[in-house]
């Protein structure tokens, strides 16, 4: 670097002292340096596409006809339905969230175990929130040092102007990033009509206030304290790297001693690499100094290998002073072996038992997806009273049948007898004479039907097991059997 | 909460309290007849339109001898195909045509307008037992019900009705019901 800034080193082990046998360090301001490099830009790529996701989800519409709603992505509370394109979830069938939640979480296993802490580093919405809050900080109130200046200046008409200025910005976001969220939850352009005129349900005002609120003191002011000391992942994180996992570190045994590099020109042979210059702590956005070895406030980002990529190319040294490197691999490096490349470090057993884990649980969820049924059908005979003698002798049974048509469109079904022979049933709606032992009935869409049966027998007929058989009658048929049973008077007269 | 105390929680009813689930009507079981009888009451002073009816207490009153009694109730199960007809069955139904086809019909059947029980099902709403049905043609009991219609609004008077009518043994369908159940997204009042 030509004309490096001078870098104040945040002095942490000072503060740690003083804070004695705390568990607490009062928060240092983190006045992170603006930096380039390919991690920067991958930060930015996932940025970006996280926040299109977030943002642009909600606006899709995917047609499902006249019975449903339009909006690609919905979870409809009120009519416990979940939506996700062409993938209509049920109540009854919330396995599938639940798988999607297993695949998410043993994702983050499998990430942890081939790349560290990837996903605090990149896409964890506390870090993406945290740098986009960062670089409001940097459009209002200039870099580093200008930042550091304002923040330490006493308060005055033009601090104060700069920080409203710069707050209404946050709250901005804020309140997009809390208004984006209820559109999940209901037809978005009807919902945002709603919520400004004022007629949307008082929920959906109280949600986005507190998520409105969570952003702009998460990611305006407590940013890397959320990560230290109330996010449960770090901590699971920390147990579940070992030494095969790839985590950025610096090569102490390349850098040390540490020196500038006039010492270093006066004093050939004696320093290391680095050159002293502070950047790596510069551009830390949770303000740590990566020079003391892994830390659980290091979120993996990697903007401190930009930065000492950048500063090794200026002074013709070599790159990756700090790196990605496994433990493992950097015990190979120190004596003397060259570094693995790092797509090699990725495959090792645990990402592989990781990777076939999830992906089996992913295969799955295909099946079932694939395999299940739109109609279901559900029977319970009346227990009380068991059965009930007709005038001319017959015997009935009654049961209330429950069918349902998960498509959204209405559906023509049919219901059978199966077994019992003899007997005929008919509906609540029906008189006897109609009874057969079949019936058809038009199931609305999306919808649950329920239909009280009348089975009827003979006098003298055997009750026992038997089964209602339904069927679609329409282009795609579907059917479903549900066993029940027929109670007869005849163990008690 | 109105009706269980005789009806029973299933509409079941019990013996002296008709079952309303099943296809046997004393008064007639389509709904208008249904909601007539619920607001008028059975045997309810007081009530003009009241469902109003007495069989003589034959035995008591001394209108037939305990053997005409004995010889009738023969023949009531004979009727209803429960015994097989018999000397006796056929003394009684020469009584039964004198004495009880005015109100039961001479087939037994039943005549919905005096609320006469068709004897020839295979309902009782007393005992069915030679016995059963010596007692109630010596010394009948006549059940009761009160005139509802002064203790419920029309409107749960008519809900009412289209329940019990709903049952199971409902006559007379005008038309296809066009109240479909409930879809259950549409539950919210």
């Amino acid at each position: 670097m030509n004309n490096p800034e001078k870098i104040d080193i945040p002095t942490r082990p000072k503060a740690k002292a003083e804070a004695g046998s705390q568990l607490y360090a009062k928060r240092e301001p983190v006045f992170n340096r603006r930096i380039d490099g390919k991690f920067r830009r991958l930060k930015w790529a996932i940025m970006v596409a996280t926040l299109a996701i977030y943002y642009i989800t909600p606006w899709l519409r995917w047609d499902r006809g006249p019975y449903a709603p339009d909006q690609a992505v919905l979870i409809d509370l009120a009519h416990r339905r979940f939506f996700m394109f062409g993938i209509e979830i049920w109540p009854h069938e919330f396995y599938f969230v639940a798988g999607l939640l297993i695949m998410a979480g043993i994702g983050l296993f499998l990430i942890t175990s081939a790349v560290g802490r990837a996903w605090c580093g990149y896409a964890c919405p506390q870090t993406v929130w945290t740098d986009l809050f960062q670089h409001v900080d940097r459009l209002f109130d200039g870099d580093r040092n200008a930042r550091k200046r304002l923040h330490d200046a006493p308060w005055g008409p033009a601090k104060i102007a700069r920080r409203l200025a710069k707050w209404s910005v946050y709250l901005l976001i804020s309140a997009a990033t809390g208004g984006a969220w209820i559109l999940y939850f209901a037809d978005a352009p009807t919902l945002l009509r709603e919520f400004c005129t004022g007629e949307a349900a008082p929920v959906a005002y109280s949600t986005v206030f507190v998520l409105t609120l969570t952003t702009f003191v998460l990611g305006g002011f407590m940013r890397e304290q959320v990560c230290i000391y109330m996010c449960p992942w770090p901590r699971i994180q920390t147990a579940m790297l070992d030494e095969k996992s790839l985590i950025v570190t610096y090569k102490d045994w390349r850098g040390e001693p540490r020196g500038s590099l006039k010492k270093a020109e006066k004093n050939p042979g004696q320093f290391g690499d680095c050159v002293d210059c502070g950047q790596c702590v510069a551009v830390c956005p949770t303000g740590i100094d990566i020079r003391e070895g892994p830390h659980i406030g290091c979120i993996t980002c990697a903007l401190c290998i930009d930065a000492c990529d950048k500063v090794m190319k200026d002074i013709g040294r070599p790159r990756g002073l700090i790196d990605y490197a496994t433990l493992e691999d950097s015990e190979r490096e120190k004596a003397g072996a060259a570094p693995t490349p790092h797509l090699k470090l990725i495959w090792h057993p645990r990402t592989l038992v990781y990777f076939g884990v999830w992906c089996g649980i992913g295969l799955a969820l295909l099946f079932a997806l694939g395999t299940r049924t739109r109609t279901d059908l559900s029977v319970a005979p009346d227990r009380n009273p068991p059965f009930m003698l007709m005038s001319d002798g017959d015997v009935r049974n009654s049961y209330t049948l429950k069918l349902r048509n998960m498509q959204s469109r209405p559906r023509e079904m049919e219901i059978s007898l199966q077994g019992l022979n003899g007997a005929v049933m008919w509906t609540d709606g029906m008189p006897r004479e109609a009874a057969a032992r079949s019936l058809r009935m038009t199931v609305a869409a999306d919808a649950i039907q329920t239909v009280r049966a009348y089975v009827v027998v003979p006098s003298g007929t055997a009750g026992g097991a038997f089964a209602f058989h339904l069927r679609t009658l329409d282009a795609a048929p579907e059917s479903d059997t549900s066993e029940t049973s027929f109670v007869t008077p005849g163990d008690d007269e | 909460m109105n009706c269980v105390q005789c009806h029973g929680s299933a509409a079941s009813g019990s013996v002296g309290f008709p079952n309303l689930a099943d296809d046997d009507w004393l008064w007639g079981g389509d709904i208008k007849t249904i909601e007539a009888t619920l607001v008028h009451g059975i045997r309810q002073p007081g009530d003009d339109q009241t469902r109003n009816s007495q069989m003589p207490a034959f035995g008591r009153d001394a209108l037939l001898t305990p053997a005409q009694i004995a010889d009738v109730s023969a023949h009531v199960r004979a009727l209803s195909g429960k015994d097989k007809a018999s000397a006796a069955s056929q003394r009684g139904a020469v009584v039964f045509a004198e004495q009880c086809a005015l109100c039961h019909n001479a087939d037994g059947k039943g005549n919905r307008a005096m609320g006469a029980p068709n004897l020839t099902d295979a309902i009782w709403l007393y005992d069915g037992s030679a016995e059963g049905i010596s007692r109630q043609v010596s010394n009948p009991a006549h059940g009761v019900m009160p005139a509802w219609g002064s203790r419920l609004d029309p409107v749960t008077i008519k809900m009412l009705a289209a329940y019990v009518h709903s049952l199971g043994g409902g006559e007379d369908f005008v038309k296809e019901v066009a109240a479909q159940p409930a879809n259950e997204v549409n539950e919210q009042p």
